[in-house]
């Protein structure tokens, strides 16, 4: 085995760690804030994946900066849209109960893809196409060294907007201690639905990054599994968690399809999902381990 | 200033709060002495609007606050320090007061006026300014608290049980601050207490709430000396 190709599947395997590890966040930001995993987040990547793939893109047109800022308004809408429908009516019930009202979203999404978009699968060629980069013996998809640089432009400004903004702090205040946030004056539930936007956001953006490497269909919605295994190996309700485990995932996952077999690249995952849930609940980083699942 | 008129609240069965009445007036500080569970913290939490009113209303200068939420009740001047001080953990101290302003949206340098107040007042608080709340011991909590209730600039500051889980020492301290605040800012206090020397020591007035139902009023001097009061709530 020679070190060209390791490089190369390294660099394939940090750049769908980095799509995990927008879906994590995605998961652990509602997590932090209200105390459920929204079990709808793979939907919302693949309603993305659609929105851009078919819509914006395929028979739009648009570019990619455009397209970006579309699947960024319309995922924010229907972030802010889902919390009203799927979590705020159920705030005071158990949390079990909103989950399984996020499970319900899932379905119904799932479904509505086929719909709006038909049951085809949706090919799309991306900013980049097929196209590939050299350095010396390593050639690498341009796409992947694009959803890198993206993945981490997005981490700089996410840690920027929760630092320095007055609104990203006051979602870090009510997802610390909600009732004392309502004591500062802050509007809980107009944050934690901005909460839900930020969140559909990631996936959206994961969407955009993910649909020119893989056909887009129903089955994209695996994400939000593997998102959660991220969750899971980084230590649920830890942001560096959610982004270390995203890209520890991406890697093994693809140096396993290298190196063993494409074939239990998914088997394997889930084998590392389950010893994580039972050796470490509490993953490599995190503190309270899933104490209201 | 603060007028409470004969309200009840429950929590689904459980009578919290029977028919209770009491006033502040403007720049006193005003005690309500209770045993665990009489619902001290009830009361508070019916001011700022986190439990609702069954029955009877609240006034503050003069407003009706029954239909307000609790950001409004911030706006109108009140200012809560909970029970267990509910620091944000994770948010740095400066963090912490930053959100305590947030009622106020202060401009830049209207926040860094109002932080040096709150340094004035708590020098400790500079000192760990980049610390995570989390981090800080009960009595830098405790004053930590009570700098980001200041931040909103309020004219009523609550405060429910300050001296839960403190050292006398630290007590002594935080007893000090309350009455610093009260006297060189002018705010008013309603201050919640099962540690009835201490908080009767600070105050002009006193109320004692047995099983949601206050039992006796009257001045601190008058409270000190009442042998109810002596034998239940002093010691003997
Ligand atoms: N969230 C709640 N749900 C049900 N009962 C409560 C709740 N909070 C307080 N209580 C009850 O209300 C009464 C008053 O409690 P509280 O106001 O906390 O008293 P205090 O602050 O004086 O210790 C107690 O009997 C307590 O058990
Ligand atoms: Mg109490």
């Amino acid at each position: 085995m020679n070190v060209a190709v390791l490089v190369q599947q390294l660099i394939n395997g940090l750049a769908m760690g980095c799509i995990y590890s927008l879906v994590a966040l995605g998961y652990t930001f509602i997590w932090n804030a209200v105390g459920i995993v929204n079990l709808a987040q793979g939907d919302f990547v693949t309603m993305a994946a659609f929105l851009y793939a078919a819509t914006l893109s395929n028979k739009l047109g648009f570019g990619l900066g455009l397209s970006l800022l579309g699947v960024a308004a319309a995922m924010s809408v229907f972030g802010m849209g889902a919390e009203r429908v799927v979590y705020s009516p159920l705030k005071d019930a158990h949390p079990r109960a909103v989950m399984l009202s996020t499970l319900a979203l899932g379905i119904l999404l799932s479904n509505m893809y086929i719909i709006i978009w038909g049951p085809y699968p949706v090919t799309t060629q991306g900013p980049f196409g097929q196209g590939v980069i050299h350095f010396g013996e390593v050639s690498i998809l341009k796409q992947n060294l694009f959803v890198i640089v993206i993945t981490g432009v997005l981490l700089i400004l996410q840690w920027l907007f929760f630092r320095r903004t007055t609104l990203g702090k006051t979602m870090r205040a009510v997802a610390q201690d909600r009732e004392a946030a309502t004591l500062m004056g802050i509007d809980t539930g107009r944050t934690i639905a901005i909460t839900f936007a930020n969140s559909s956001i990631l996936a959206g953006i994961a969407g955009i990054l993910l649909a020119p490497l893989f056909m887009v269909s129903v089955d994209l919605s695996m994400v939000g599994q593997k998102g959660f295994a991220s969750c899971v190996i980084g230590g649920f309700g830890s942001i560096i968690g959610a982004t270390v485990g995203g890209i520890l995932l991406g890697t093994i996952e693809i140096f396993v399809a290298g190196f063993l077999s494409s074939r239990y690249k998914d088997a394997i995952v889930f084998l590392i999902l389950i010893f994580f849930l039972l050796v470490r609940p509490q993953g490599i980083l995190g503190k309270k381990a899933g104490e209201s699942l | 200033m603060l007028v409470v008129r004969d309200i009840d609240v429950s929590y689904g069965n459980i009578r919290a709060l029977k028919g209770v009445s009491l006033e502040v007036q403007e720049k006193e500080i005003v005690c309500l002495l209770g045993a665990n569970g009489a619902g001290k913290t009830t009361m508070m939490r019916a001011i700022t609007k986190l439990v609702p009113v069954q029955r009877g209303a609240i006034e503050f200068m003069g407003q009706v606050l029954n239909d307000m939420s609790p950001a409004q009740i911030v706006r109108q001047g009140i200012s809560c320090v909970p029970e267990g001080r509910k620091i944000f953990p994770e948010m740095t101290v400066l963090e912490n007061l930053e959100m305590g302003a947030y009622p106020q949206g202060y401009t830049k340098a209207e926040m860094d006026q109002n932080l040096e107040k709150a340094f004035a007042l708590f020098p400790i608080l500079k000192e760990r300014m980049h610390q995570a709340g989390g981090t800080l011991s009960g009595g830098q909590q405790q004053m930590l608290a009570i700098a980001r209730a200041l931040m909103a600039k309020p004219r009523l500051l609550l405060l429910d049980e300050p001296s839960l889980g403190l050292a006398p020492l630290l007590v002594e301290r935080v007893f000090e601050a309350i009455q610093q605040i009260n006297k060189q800012e002018g705010i008013t206090v309603l201050l919640a207490e099962q540690n009835a020397r201490m908080a009767l020591r600070i105050s002009q007035k006193g109320y004692v709430l047995v099983n949601g139902e206050i039992t006796l009023s009257g001045t601190a001097t008058m409270l000190q000396n009442n042998e109810e009061v002596k034998k239940n709530y002093l010691g003997g």
